[in-house]
């Protein structure tokens, strides 16, 4: 059976990946579904997977990757591989490690480091009616300010009920959350908020205005591509948080999570 | 309250192994013990912190190694959320105590330095201030407990009196002897009067007995110039510091890490070091030995890289050296007790505590063992048991043509000291051994505080950005950047060169509404803290 490649978009570039593994097609199909169009474009990367001896062999652009064992890892790295050339293909824009979700008003960034939660309130915005951007990466615009959706499937960890060390967490299994396709945004957008949550088993949960200064920091410690830019980038973010409102969310509950961000309006639709 | 807030933006590096055979608080202290660490060893110090450590033995074998300051930069600036609270504020205050230290003390040099070129006399300052700053980069990182300066020998008899006019002693000998002592030694200790500082003057790198002849003419030539709290002043070259560091930390045994971190930092420091004029120097002055054993240990111990010629250097040393065997029944050839068998034991030196009996004579055997040629050890021999030196002259005023008999006055009065019958002078203790440095010479804190309080600090000309109450300002050499909040912004606004801390007080009281004293320790606490992260030309 010949499957598909899969074009893999962003803006003009794409990432195309070619198997002939049903399960890995059907994940990875999954996984970008709505970043997926039919037909070439700019391809910027080229992804084969093979499986060879009970391996998975992957070969992205020239270079053949050692062979992994489990489909589950193999997934992860495809996955980085695509978006890190999606990345890498646009050096202009300002790369975050964060999730976005908008409503009419703009978009609210939650800016972090895996774990921190940004895919678990994204996901619970967007079943409340919010458009979704991104739960993972994101790219901001230094000529205008705005952001621009990466919309990769939203995936959440599960809640294992443990506390589970950093190091451990690319571990956890992740369920997708399936959106509707007009709940996608496909504009940039300019940004109304910016939220940096964490996840804190201490505490119900705990909503703080960030000063311009930490917030600039912060935002700047998520920042992908920051050698890039470096004074750009220093100078747009600056920029950006003298104008909006920042805060640092931790929590351990998504009710009590949402219950902080209603209380300084930023759950309304 | 002033505050500030910094991140770092760098790129992840390379992984690496390192000290994996010893006890976690070494490795720890292995990782920490340098001024660049790469994403690997972050997540080493990272593991490491959150394992089951001897915090209290860290702290004091990092003070007995002199990489305090260092210990607490690394684990500050890689995860300090992972260092027990007590611990980082113990390392915090013993750093910010350095640092007042440390300028106090470069402001005593810088004043000496000026004295020296107003009379005409050529100076290198070396170890020290110059040193931590050349190889470190930071006055804070690099702790050292006296000032050296290295002069040509004709001027020892010209630097007394300027020394004793800004109130230095010395050992009180006439001048008429001097010119033996300074055939028989390398070095006079002045201390100032109030026993702040103590001052080794060099004429030579190492004592007569541990040869290394470098001549101060040609380090003269060969000097480089440095920056120093808004002076140039000269100093040696990096090729020839290395072979001096090298020269020391053999003749000390390596017995601080913080002399084989200055070899790492300074190989680290100098990626384009002309590695081929150091051996053929090291071998035309028979301290090949000396120099791969302090590199090896850099290499091995710092992680630092090293060219593959010195690797081969190190790997091959021993295979053609007769080395004095340990056992002391008969001279061994190469095999274990080439460089790899000395580099165990500066390990051992280092790191073990259950060495102290046989220390002395450990330590005797190693300084021969450094030694490249067997006249050398015959040598260290004769200068320490036979020939006089300035004490000895000191203890007795021998009229001329009776001078032969300090050769005789020597070992008897060695053996004095050593049964008790005779005193060693006192004057700032032997300049041959720093780890014997009277603690008293140490400045106080109220002292160091002074010479703060009168400094003009200046901010670099770095990005600012504006954020109302705060100011972010971009280091991007660096890759570091540091928020302030609204007092701090307002403190920086002044580190313009002309107000001093306590103008600071004075203008920042008048916008307060409150008395000056009560700003100038958050003022002085701030600008140190500028000064810690870089942010100051000069202060």
């Amino acid at each position: 059976m010949s499957l598909s490649p899969l074009y893999i978009t962003f803006g003009q570039h794409q990432v195309v990946v070619e198997t002939a593994i049903l399960d890995v097609h059907t994940t990875l199909m999954r996984w970008f579904y709505a970043m997926l169009e039919p037909q070439p474009s700019f391809i910027v990367r080229r992804v084969t997977i093979a499986q060879l001896a009970g391996n998975y062999i992957m070969q992205s652009g020239d270079t053949v990757h050692e062979p992994i064992g489990e489909q589950f890892w193999l997934l992860q790295a495809v996955k980085y591989e695509v978006v890190m050339a999606l990345v890498r293909a646009r050096p202009d824009l300002l790369w975050f490690h964060a999730g976005a979700a908008a409503n009419n008003m703009g978009a609210v960034v939650f800016a972090a480091p895996g774990g921190g939660g940004k895919s678990t309130l994204v996901a619970q915005l967007c079943q409340q009616g919010w458009r979704y951007l991104s739960d993972d990466v994101l790219a901001l615009d230094l000529a205008t300010g705005n952001i621009l959706p990466f919309p990769q499937t939203p995936r959440v960890r599960q809640n294992t009920g443990e506390l589970v060390p950093s190091d451990r967490l690319s571990q956890v299994p992740k369920l997708d959350v399936t959106l509707d396709l007009d709940r996608i945004c496909r504009e940039p957008l300019p940004i109304r908020a910016i939220v940096f949550p964490s996840f804190d088993r201490q505490t119900e949960a705990q909503i703080l205005p960030y000063s311009p200064g930490t917030a600039a920091l912060e935002l700047l410690r998520n920042c992908i591509n920051f050698t890039d830019h470096k004074q750009a980038a220093v100078q747009q973010v600056c920029e950006i948080v003298k104008q909006l409102p920042a805060f640092g969310l931790s929590f351990s509950n998504i009710d009590c999570a949402f219950k902080c961000l209603a209380q300084i309006g930023l759950t309304q639709i | 309250m002033p505050a500030l807030s910094a991140g770092f933006w760098q790129s992840k590096c390379d992984r690496s192994t390192l000290c994996q055979s010893q006890r976690k608080e070494v490795q720890l202290l292995l990782c920490c013990a340098r001024t660049s660490i790469n994403a690997a060893t972050a997540e080493t110090i990272e593991t490491l912190c959150y394992s089951d450590l001897d915090w209290h033995w860290l702290l004091s074998l990092a003070a007995q190694h002199d990489v305090t300051c260092l210990l607490y930069q690394s684990l500050q600036d890689t995860c300090p959320d992972a260092v027990p609270a007590p611990v980082i504020d113990q390392l915090r205050q013993d750093f910010q105590d350095w640092t007042l230290n440390t300028v106090f003390f470069t402001q005593e040099l810088l004043k000496l330095l000026e004295l020296f070129e107003a009379h005409h006399i050529p100076v290198l300052p070396y170890k020290g201030p110059a040193l931590a700053l050349t190889l470190y980069g930071n006055l804070s990182l690099r702790p050292f407990c006296d000032l050296d300066l290295l002069i040509h020998p004709q001027d020892l008899v010209r630097v007394k009196p300027l020394l004793a006019a800004q109130g230095y002693d010395t050992l009180a000998v006439d001048d008429a002897q001097e010119a033996a002592n300074l055939w028989s030694d390398s070095e006079r200790d002045f201390v100032r009067q109030d026993g702040k500082v103590v001052l080794d003057v060099h004429w030579r790198i190492t004592p007569r007995f541990f040869p290394f002849e470098l001549p101060v003419e040609e380090l003269w030539q060969r000097r480089q110039s440095l920056g120093l709290l808004g002076s140039t002043v000269s100093t040696l070259a990096p090729e020839d510091l290395l072979l001096a560091l090298c020269a020391h930390g053999a003749k000390e045994c390596w017995s601080k890490l913080k002399w084989i971190c200055d070899v790492a930092e300074l190989i680290r420091a100098y990626p384009n070091l002309d590695w081929d004029r150091v051996l053929v120097q090291a071998k035309q002055l028979h301290s090949q030995r000396m120099l791969l054993l302090g590199v090896g240990l850099a290499q091995e111990l710092l992680g630092v890289r090293v060219p593959e010629t010195v690797l081969a250097a190190i790997k091959s040393d021993g295979a053609s050296i007769i080395l004095p065997s340990v056992d002391r029944t008969s001279p061994t050839v190469g095999g274990n007790r080439g460089l790899p068998a000395l580099m165990q034991q500066v390990c051992s030196y280092l790191f073990e505590s259950q060495l102290e009996q046989s220390r002395q004579f450990s330590l005797t055997l190693f300084r021969l063992r450094v030694r490249d040629r067997i006249s050398d050890r015959v040598q260290y021999f004769v200068w320490r048991l036979f020939v006089p030196n300035v004490r000895d002259r000191q203890l007795i005023v021998l009229p001329k043509p009776l001078t032969f008999f300090y050769y005789l006055l020597r070992p008897l009065r060695l053996l004095g000291e050593k049964l008790g019958f005779v005193h060693r002078p006192v004057l700032g203790g032997n300049s041959a051994d720093e780890h014997q440095r009277p603690a008293t010479v140490q400045p106080d804190l109220d002292r160091a505080e002074n010479a703060i309080a009168t400094a003009r600090p200046r901010c670099k000309g770095l990005d600012v950005y504006d954020l109302g109450d705060e100011l972010l300002i971009y280091s991007s050499d660096r890759e570091l950047g540091i928020t302030l909040n609204h007092s701090s912004k307002q403190i920086w606004q002044l580190c313009d060169g002309t107000h001093t801390l306590e103008d600071m007080a004075t203008i920042l009281s008048q916008q307060l509404g409150c008395a000056p004293g009560a700003l100038l320790e958050d003022i002085c606490t701030s600008v140190m803290q500028f000064h810690n992260l870089g942010l100051l030309e000069s202060l």
